[in-house]
């Protein structure tokens, strides 16, 4: 009898253990299939290039958010719960160079100075009600010689 | 006589304007650790930069780096190469990709080569590059070869978090040897037609050859789309929290031949997602992956499948034992 409980649980525990493999490999192929098409993303969270452009509006709707040969960085942007948000900014661009990184049409947050081999990265905060849903970056070295000048993609929350 | 010496100085001129280019760019270019991309980029003068150096290199000529240094990510638009062998040389692409290859803007008339070697270079994203090399074309200019050798290629998290990204949508060859591709935010190398409007497309057919290439640590080791048909041999997928080998056909077959390779501690060692796809395995080591197969795969009787979670859907086998496809 003992033993006929044993095996039965046995069993049991066999047949839980397949449909845990069974679920669980049909979520990992849903999640699979997902992240080959797009990358999952917090909702508190926005990525965008930076793109090597002299002008664009301000709110950065005329700027692709694609990858391409004119990008030369990304921000992540990050509203916290503190009621800031901050802006990482990972950039490739001409070395030894400062670039005035601000919210386009609205005020500047601070310089950017590149490494010898033009790398630099850099976290900005602000307060999120200083901006809307909806805004865009810019960054130039002084001057804003032509050539030189970055336009991000909008952010849009 | 008037009249002839001015017919001699415009030919004069003319000979010199013809000379002009040749002078302007050398088959051989050099880069340093400490030069300026203002130099020529000779031996004695060299560059700072790749990209300082690109545009006075010619035509299938090649750069070649001096001294140890960081030289700075680059877009190639002709056929070329990039060989710092013996030296140390690195590329760090923050928020960006390292070495664009965007075939559309090669010059399809003069550019028959159309082929673009890489060797010895390590290409870091610091954790927050996009993509370690891009090759994208296939609107204007077609087919086109890129070599990969001896590079690591390491760190993309930003953007399409990839090392190596085939994107062509006019066919072509890829090469990747002797390379290590690891810590990528999504996909280690992703082959995958791509068209004007970003999304994936049937294209033409992309042959790709991989031996002796490390891959570790990703979302999915190597996923290989439309008409992608890859040659894997004497290769590591290790540590790839979705898969380690991943192929989709929703708009045109894949076929994918891995052979000699190990496959291990991955979510899944070979998956066959979607679409019409063929793998066909032989002499792999596939372990302590969380599930050893997802799909249809196909084996020559001869991989050792141990020590995985679960084994889900076992390979078909190819041909008998002794039969002429089978495991001989």
């Amino acid at each position: 009898m003992m033993q006929r409980v044993i095996r039965k649980r046995g069993l049991m525990v066999r047949v839980g253990i397949t449909w845990i493999g069974v679920t669980a490999l049909l979520a990992v192929n849903a999640v699979s299939l997902a992240q080959t098409v797009t990358q999952s993303q917090d909702s508190n969270q926005k990525q965008v290039f930076l793109v090597r452009k002299d002008t664009a509006e301000c709110s950065g709707s005329d700027v692709p958010n694609v990858d391409s040969p004119l990008v030369g960085g990304n921000v992540v942007v990050t509203r916290l719960r503190d009621e800031t948000t901050r802006a990482e900014v990972a950039m490739t661009a001409k070395p030894n160079t400062t670039y005035q990184f601000s919210l386009k049409c609205v005020r500047r947050l601070g310089d950017i100075t590149t490494d010898d081999e033009g790398v630099a990265i850099v976290s900005f905060t602000y307060p999120t009600n200083s901006v809307g849903n909806a805004y865009a970056f810019e960054m130039h070295p002084e001057g804003a010689p032509p050539g030189n000048r970055y336009q991000s993609a909008q952010v849009a929350f | 006589m008037r009249k002839t010496s001015l017919t001699l100085v415009a030919t004069s001129l003319a000979c010199l304007l013809q000379g002009a280019p040749a002078h302007a760019q050398a088959f051989r270019t050099w880069v340093s650790g400490v030069g300026d991309d203002a130099n020529p980029c000779s031996r004695t003068a060299p560059c700072k930069t790749f990209a300082g150096a690109i545009s006075k290199t010619a035509l299938n000529g090649e750069i070649n780096c001096l001294d140890p240094g960081g030289f700075g990510a680059v877009t190639i638009t002709k056929s070329i190469t990039i060989d710092c062998h013996e030296v140390f040389a690195s590329i760090l692409n923050a928020g960006t990709n390292g070495i664009n290859i965007p075939f559309d803007s090669f010059n399809a008339a003069l550019d028959a080569r159309r082929t673009v070697r890489l060797r010895n270079l390590i290409i870091n994203g610091v954790s927050s590059g996009l993509i370690g090399i891009r090759i994208t074309g296939g609107a204007t200019v077609t087919g086109g070869a890129v070599f990969i050798e001896d590079c690591l290629i390491d760190g993309n998290f930003g953007g399409s978090a990839r090392g190596i990204s085939e994107e062509r949508s006019g066919g072509g060859e890829l090469f990747i040897s002797n390379t290590t591709v690891r810590n990528m935010g999504q996909t280690a190398i992703q082959i995958n037609p791509i068209g004007p409007t970003g999304a994936a497309v049937a294209g033409q057919r992309i042959s790709i050859t991989v031996d002796n290439v490390q891959v570790q640590n990703a979302n999915f080791g190597i996923a290989i789309g439309n008409n992608g048909r890859a040659t894997i041999n004497r290769s590591v997928f290790a540590g790839h929290t979705v898969a380690g080998i991943e192929a989709e056909g929703p708009l045109a077959a894949v076929e994918v031949h891995v052979s000699n390779s190990l496959i291990s501690n991955n979510g899944i060692g070979v998956q066959n997602a979607t679409g019409t796809v063929t793998i066909r395995l032989s002499h792999n080591e596939i372990v302590f992956n969380t599930t050893a197969f997802s799909g249809a795969t196909q084996s020559f009787n001869n991989n050792r499948v141990q020590g995985n979670g679960t084994l889900a859907t076992a390979p078909t086998p190819i041909g008998a034992a002794s039969g002429p496809t089978g495991h001989q």
